[in-house]
């Protein structure tokens, strides 16, 4: 095999955003004038030549690549295939990736128009995303630890990029702070393990994790606060309870669209984080994680569904609405079973692409109605429903995905976590997961009754909206249709 | 194939005290810059702890990840300091206590 099927190939996906926020950069260095119209369509070269270099990478049968053993190439070469984990699994995730992010870069560019710093954050997203598709591909602490600050920071900096907000800047700080906690804690753990094991990749660590480790000795304790250490960092990544409290400040802080994004990119990449990290390293002591994470499952699936009902901001609903939409994910993360070597990892695969495209959807829809009226308060969207049938019945579906009503994506998704959770025995957490969301039906019906039910005190006319924009929104509504009816789409 | 790990127990001991340090003062300090240097201290332990196995195993991994934990650290502080210059031009302090306009 030659450099290219082995090199070039499988990093594309990733390098197209690298490519196109290197051109964004060399095209906000000339400031031309001129130029301001092809900064836009520069920044959605990156995602759509991702989703272009995925398919490619379909079609040339990758499945050899994880085959493919380290030995006889340059030692960068052979590093390189050692700590980068790629399969047909992998590449579900950055088609997913990659999609999301190109409806993300719409509704940024739709929403920030006026905003000079507009390149700035399409720079940043661009690289964002490139280190989601590192995250999922990780095979080494060292590439985990890394794409994980490529994709911290920017975000950092892009919840407070409305500078003269004091919500934003706050949010930033929160954010900041509680995100940088939790990457010190992951690299504890990651030094725990390298001083018991003495190396960084997953397989070997693997190995060594598969003789007994517990008890009162050095090596034991070592193990037991690495992984304990690990379900606390990616907890705070993922807005586990109870590490959750950045979340909704940070969500209802940051600018409308970047709240989209972060709410489902960030969380779809984090997820891919934890498969990798929980089933990929750390699979031989999963006696000592199950029970943990499924105990902090239930946990975040009542702590968001409760602070969801008192909310009446939408954003801050919809966050807590994610915190117990993680909870349900959780459960599907404990539950994943393994047929031969492979992971049975499409159900969770397909409830969180059903999520993100809710997600975005939801935020995509708040952000055209903030950005007429400057409020996302509940009240702003009474009677949209009749004002704005085409929106209000994408609004319907999105939130009624959320909710996990039958015809929608969101049932099927919630059906086959619950099934699958059952199968391995968590019985248990499958009753209270349906007691939760049965409590989640409530909040999500009286943003149904603020559409449909109630006489708007003021009609708002939105004016201006972007036509692809609205296109976009009915995309993500139209896929909580499509893929309840066709979920082999998704690889079930 | 455990290494032995009896012989440079102690080392560990230091890391995990300057971790722990960084902890109590990421979790009690009210000064956002006190915090910041928090997250330092905590990070260098780590690297210290990185160091000290990589010497002891003979591999390079644990040095080549001190590097990249160095740089990060620089990038982490240079966006923090910069969200909070923000913070400190519009409410004119740094303390935690009055960053409080988003809870409810």
């Amino acid at each position: 095999m030659s450099l290219l099927d082995l090199f070039l190939i499988p990093v594309s996906p990733v390098a197209s955003f690298v490519i196109a926020g290197l051109l964004l950069i060399v095209l906000q260095c000339i400031r031309s004038p001129k130029l301001k119209g092809i900064t836009k369509i520069v920044a959605l070269l990156g995602p759509l030549g991702s989703l272009l270099a995925t398919w490619n990478l379909f079609k040339s049968q990758p499945l050899a690549y994880s085959l493919v053993t380290a030995g006889s190439y340059e030692a960068w070469l052979n590093e390189f295939i050692l700590s980068y984990h790629l399969d047909s699994t992998t590449m579900i995730w950055y088609w997913a990736i990659g999609a999301i992010a190109s409806i993300s870069f719409i509704f940024v560019e739709a929403y920030f128009k006026d905003l000079e710093e507009l390149p700035e954050i399409l720079i940043l997203l661009e690289f964002i995303a490139a280190a989601m598709m590192l995250l999922v591909s990780a095979n080494n602490l060292l590439m985990v630890f890394m794409a994980l600050e490529l994709m911290s920071l920017p975000t950092y900096v892009l919840v407070g990029v409305e500078r003269e907000k004091h919500f934003g800047a706050e949010a930033s700080l929160k954010y900041f702070l509680f995100g940088s906690f939790a990457t010190v804690l992951l690299l504890f753990s990651i030094a725990l393990l390298y001083a018991y094991t003495g190396t960084l990749q997953f397989s070997q660590i693997s190995n060594f994790l598969m003789v007994p480790v517990g008890g009162t000795n050095p090596a034991g304790i070592m193990v037991m606060a690495a992984s304990a250490l690990f379900i606390i960092a990616v907890g705070f990544k993922l807005g586990l309870a109870p590490f959750h409290m950045w979340l909704p400040d940070a969500y209802e802080g940051a600018a409308t669209p970047i709240t989209g994004f972060m709410g489902s990119a960030i969380k779809l990449a984090g997820f891919g984080m934890a498969l990798r990290l929980w089933w990929g390293m750390l699979a031989p002591i999963s006696a000592h994680w199950v029970a943990i994470l499924g105990s902090l499952s239930v946990v975040t699936m009542f702590v968001g569904n409760l602070g969801a009902l008192r909310q009446r901001n939408l954003k801050r609903l919809f966050a807590y609405s994610s915190i117990s939409h993680a909870g349900y994910l959780v459960l599907g993360l404990i539950s994943i079973s393994k047929t031969g070597t492979q992971l049975d990892t499409q159900n969770l695969f397909y409830y969180l692409v059903v999520y993100g495209f809710m997600f975005l959807g939801v935020f995509g829809i708040l952000g055209l109605i903030e950005k007429q009226t400057g409020s996302t308060d509940i009240s702003t969207f009474e009677g949209i429903g009749f004002s704005h049938p085409l929106l209000g019945a994408c609004l319907a579906i999105l939130v009624l995905s959320a909710a996990g009503i039958p015809p929608t994506a969101g049932f099927l998704g919630k059906y086959l976590l619950f099934a699958d959770a059952v199968r391995t025995g968590h019985v248990w957490l499958v009753v209270l997961a349906v007691l939760s969301s049965v409590i989640g039906v409530f909040y999500y019906l009286r943003v149904l009754v603020a559409l449909y039910m109630t006489e708007p005190s003021q009609r708002i006319i939105l004016s201006s909206q972007s036509r692809i924009v609205v296109w976009s929104v009915i995309a993500c509504a139209f896929c909580m249709i499509f893929f309840s009816f066709f979920p082999q789409r998704l690889g079930i | 194939m455990n290494f032995p790990l009896s012989m440079t127990y102690w080392s560990h001991f230091v890391s995990v005290a300057m971790f722990a340090l960084g902890l109590l003062g990421f979790l009690l300090r009210k000064n956002t810059i006190v915090v910041l240097m928090c997250i330092e201290l905590m990070l260098n332990a780590v690297n210290l702890l990185l160091i000290e196995t990589s010497m002891r195993t003979n591999t390079p991994e644990g040095i080549i990840l001190v590097v990249f934990v160095v740089t990060v650290a620089a990038a982490e502080v240079a966006v923090g300091l910069g969200i909070v210059l923000n913070l400190y031009r519009m409410k004119g302090t740094v303390n935690l206590d009055h960053f409080k306009s988003l809870q409810g």
